[in-house]
């Protein structure tokens, strides 16, 4: 019977062990499944961020459509970029001094395979509303920031914030440049032709300087897009590029910066036989001193072209929203697609923009434009750059029609609304009030606070504040003065805090702030602040002023605000009947960081009530603030303690007795039963 | 014992088998098996069995057949007196004053899946000689007679200046130094390389035109998976070094790599013509190419040569 008992028992334990060896297996298996991390992603209703968390490729991104256009059903789900799940192929070189340095992680695959690569400084992770990593990069760190925006061509969050942040941390200046590459998609299309301006690239092509467009497109049908991508380079916020370059994605992917653009050239990936469309938008190097911080902005998101079927289906598209600048003036590009949906061949086409009150069109430009002919299947673009004034701020419609020799005619139009210019309003709101607390200022440092508010009608851009003047003050605590708020909408305001220290003269000092914007008019505030002066004192301070009989009593011999004192000298008196000395011990002001140095503690034994000969140097130069001695006492009885400073001598380094106004006061202890 | 407690017992035996085997399953490497290729015989081909009188019928065999062919059996030079053993009369050159070797021919043909790794047969009962390892044909060596049938013992053999006319018993060795095939120094055998060039594998008759880029580039899509796999490509080149036509015995499970590996090899690749001396032929290379989608690798291995039949 036990031996069957015993044999269970063997065997469960067998089949434990088993279990427990098939667990670790198990978790082994995990171990290796996580080997391929999951995306690091956010989403709204329209689109999707998605980041490659590493560590091979860290960083590198994708968008992708969740919802979509609201009113188009056929645009859900779809990838903007290539890549999934873990993006790869969308890269950002970083060229410092002609090196070209790729953001994140390293890769083993095509895409940026032999670039240098940097350290890590902050994984990839979410933050207050946006994906988040730095890397190193030799003497640069280079943080991107990726979060939803409002298109401003959709006005839905339905567009990508791409952000670069690039400080220089070390101690020299650098040329710094950034390439962005996006490998573009329109869900399983992934060499649809791009459209900028009046250009509709199917090959290669390069724009600079004022032939880049504030966006580009792609779409695959104008009759029935699936889905509309757009590229948004300038405009608001944006930092517009050197350059752009519309290339295949195997140019990109194997050139870390320049790559051989021909122009014409099919969208045919290079080594490969497939249709690859991609942009890389150049800033070019340019110097960045050491301390100094640049920021990168584009967006990349959806379209939005409104749509007039018909035989020459027409599209227009232009921003939904534009923010008139400071000089009152928001230049725009607006732009037609036509395509001919018929089967023959249409003559003559004429395009035709109608401005609405408030518009116009920047010089040397016509309403009508002329197309030519059109096969059937084709599609034409006409572009037309227009500026927003002061009469246009409120809602219009722009419209655009196309007629033709041998079809009818077609018109849209589309709602653009122009707001009035951003307003900046610095305030400073608070500035301490500073008074003497124990020989020194209080509160110390003091904090001053600034209110910058958009009291105006759109966004204001780049918002900067600063600290013009700080009359004697210095910032504590390693705080800038200039600080980069970003962006603010209309009515919204921001509250920045500086702690103001150093060493004021006393009397008024003035502080000024201003704020300024890339779009708006600077505004200044200011504000005086009373500095008390603090006077030189050889004093006692107890720690207590009131005691029981029978406490110690702890005083501190003080020198305070004294200019130039270098060895110290002095009697202290008290009254023997009340209090007993118990030690005598050196003050702080006796010491040199480690360093004891001469000091004497007196001759308390002579006479009674009395500490002759307490004498000592003094270890900070300048304005000393401290203890010379602390004295102990044992409280004896009740009565008022009085203790006083006698035979007081204080000499400089060279032994010239040291002055000042005062004489040193009498200090009272209170002790009660 | 109950019913119930067996029947428990009977379910924990079954459990701990079940994770028994699970861990068998699981812990124990799989190793890769060598892979043997057995070749049917219709691939195979024609085995030819060749006298030393005659030449081949067809040229090289398939991979994976060895060919031995049938060489006379050397026969010590009989005396007039001694009567041959004329198992099969094979044609003979004009008399002469030193007596005839009469060949006798016991063809033996045996097949193996690894012709790179045949030993050649030694040579005792049938006169049979395997097909040189891709070498230039073999010298004519004569053997030493058995004694037995030596009248008187002769010196040592040397190679005959005119074979076709001093027919001793030959064979064919693996060195490589003597006389070409095809040329008439071995009592006009024409030994029968199975491959062009110098090795099995045939990586000697491949290379790049980029250097050591093969040219195999993995597509973007097979990157975006990391896929990996690998491809067997059999590439049928003319005897002038052009390619006659790609074909993949054992595809890629990727069909975008299937594309590349075949734009590649027309592109990228050059094949060495058959110089063989006399004997310039079409041939094939099997070639193995594996890739790995997240490293980009890829390698290129030629694991055989042989002629097309």
């Amino acid at each position: 019977m036990s031996s069957g008992v015993n044999k269970r028992r063997r065997g469960r334990r067998f089949a434990a062990a088993v279990a427990a060896i098939l667990c670790i297996l198990c978790m082994f298996g995990g171990g290796a499944g996580a080997a391929n991390p999951a995306p690091v992603q956010m989403s709204n209703d329209f689109i999707k961020i998605v980041v490659n968390p590493g560590p091979e490729e860290a960083g590198r991104f994708g968008v992708e459509t969740t919802g979509g256009d609201p009113r188009n059903p056929a645009d859900d789900d779809l990838p903007l970029i290539y890549g999934r799940p873990l993006p790869w192929t969308s890269y950002t070189t970083v060229q410092v001094d002609g090196v070209d340095w790729v953001f994140g992680g390293k890769t083993t695959r095509r895409a940026g395979r032999r670039g240098r690569y940097g350290d890590v400084a902050s994984p990839v992770q979410v933050q207050d509303g946006r994906i988040v990593c730095s890397y190193r990069l030799g003497d640069l760190k280079v943080t991107q920031q990726l979060s939803f925006v409002k298109s401003p061509t959709t006005r839905y969050l339905d567009t990508a914030r791409i952000h670069y942040i690039v400080e220089n941390v070390g101690q020299m200046t650098h040329a710094v440049g950034l390439r962005l590459l996006i490998d573009t998609m329109l869900g399983a299309n992934d060499g649809a032709p791009l459209r900028a301006a009046d250009q509709a690239m199917i090959g290669d092509a390069m724009l600079s300087g004022a032939r880049i467009p504030d966006y580009w497109q792609a779409f695959d049908s104008l009759i029935e897009p699936s889905v509309t991508s757009q590229g948004t380079m300038a405009g608001g916020e944006l930092t517009p590029p050197s350059r752009v370059a519309f290339s295949n994605w195997g140019m990109f992917a194997d050139n870390l910066w320049d790559a051989e653009i021909v122009p014409g050239r099919e969208f045919i990936r290079s080594r490969e036989s497939d249709l690859d469309s991609a942009v890389a938008m150049y800033w070019d190097p340019s110097a960045l001193a050491p301390g100094e911080v640049r920021h990168y902005v584009t967006y990349y998101g959806l379209g939005g072209i409104t749509l007039a079927p018909g035989k020459l289906a027409l599209g227009i598209t232009a921003p939904a929203e534009v923010g008139l600048s400071s000089d009152g003036t928001a230049p725009f590009l607006a732009v037609a697609y036509v395509h001919n949906t018929g089967e023959g061949p249409a003559h003559d086409l004429v395009a035709r923009l109608d401005l609405p009150s408030g518009f116009k069109l920047a010089g040397g430009q016509s309403n009508t434009r002329s197309i030519g002919d059109l096969e059937p299947g084709q599609t034409a673009q006409v572009a037309w750059q227009v500026v927003a004034t002061w009469a246009s701020v409120g809602r219009a419609d722009l419209a655009v029609s196309v007629s033709a020799k041998n079809a009818d005619a077609n018109a849209v139009s589309r709602e653009i609304q122009v707001l009035g210019p951003p307003r900046l309003l610095a305030s400073i709101r608070r500035v301490e009030a500073l008074q003497v607390r124990d020989e020194r200022l209080y509160p110390w440092p003091a904090r001053v606070s600034v209110r910058v508010e958009n009291t105006g009608g759109s966004d204001a851009n780049w918002v900067k504040v600063r600290l013009d003047s700080l009359g004697d003050f210095a910032l504590s605590g390693g705080d800038h003065r200039e600080l980069l708020i970003g962006s603010l909408q209309p009515n919204q305001g921001q509250d920045i805090s500086w702690m103001l220290g150093g060493e004021p003269r006393p009397g008024e000092q003035r502080i000024v702030a201003s704020a300024t914007a890339q779009n708006a008019a600077p505004s200044a505030s200011s504000a005086s602040i009373q500095v008390p002066q603090l006077k030189p004192r050889v004093w006692i301070r107890p720690e207590k002023e009131r005691v029981k009989a029978g406490d110690i009593v702890r005083v501190d011999v003080m020198l305070t605000n004294i200019v130039g004192v270098d060895s110290f000298r002095l009697d202290l008196s008290y009254d023997s009947d009340l209090l007993g000395l118990a030690m005598v011990s050196r003050g702080g002001l006796a010491v040199a960081g480690k360093t004891m140095l001469p000091w004497e503690e007196g001759d308390s034994r002579s006479l009674p009530g009395r500490i002759q000969g307490m004498a000592g140097r003094v270890g900070q130069a300048g304005k000393v603030w401290g203890s010379v001695a602390t004295v102990y006492f044992l409280s004896r009885q009740y009565g008022s303690a009085v203790l006083s400073i006698e035979n007081l001598i204080l000499l400089d380094a060279s032994g010239r007795a040291v002055t000042f106004p005062q004489a040193p006061a009498p200090c009272t202890v209170q002790i009660s039963r | 014992m109950s019913g119930r407690e067996r029947e428990r017992g009977n379910l924990e035996s079954l459990l701990i088998s079940i994770a028994v085997h699970l861990a068998v399953i699981l812990l124990v490497p799989y190793v890769e098996q060598p892979i043997l290729d057995v070749y049917p015989l219709d691939i195979a081909g024609v085995i030819e069995i060749a006298t030393i009188e005659t030449a081949p019928a067809a040229s090289a065999p398939a991979p994976g057949v060895t060919v031995q062919e049938v060489t006379q059996k050397p026969k010590p030079q009989a005396p007039e007196q001694a009567k041959p053993e004329p198992v099969k009369p094979t044609p003979t050159p004009a008399p002469t004053a030193t007596p005839k070797t009469e060949p006798k021919v016991e063809p033996k043909v045996t097949a193996a899946p690894e012709p790179a790794r045949q030993e050649p047969l030694r040579q005792e009962k049938p006169e049979v000689v395997t097909s040189p390892a891709g070498r230039a044909p073999a010298p004519v060596v004569a053997n030493e007679p058995p004694k037995a049938t030596l009248p008187e013992p002769e010196p040592a053999p040397e190679p005959a200046a005119e074979p076709v006319a001093q027919p001793q018993a030959t064979q064919v060795a693996r060195t490589a130094s003597s006389p070409g095939a095809g040329q008439p120094d071995g009592a006009g055998i024409v030994p029968r390389p199975e491959y062009p060039g110098n090795d099995p594998t045939g990586a000697g008759m491949m290379a790049f035109t980029g250097g050591d880029r093969h040219g195999v580039n993995i597509p973007k899509g097979v990157q975006n998976e990391k896929g990996v796999g690998e491809a067997l490509v059999r590439i049928r080149v003319r005897a002038d070094g052009s390619i006659e036509s790609i074909s993949f015995l054992d595809p890629p499970r990727h069909p975008a790599m299937a594309q590349v590996i075949q734009g590649a090899i027309s592109t990228a690749w050059r094949f060495d013509k058959d110089i063989t001396p006399g004997r310039a032929d079409s041939y094939y290379l099997d070639v193995r190419i594996q890739y790995d989608g997240g490293t980009e690798d890829v390698w290129v291995k030629s694991e055989r040569a042989s002629y097309i039949r």
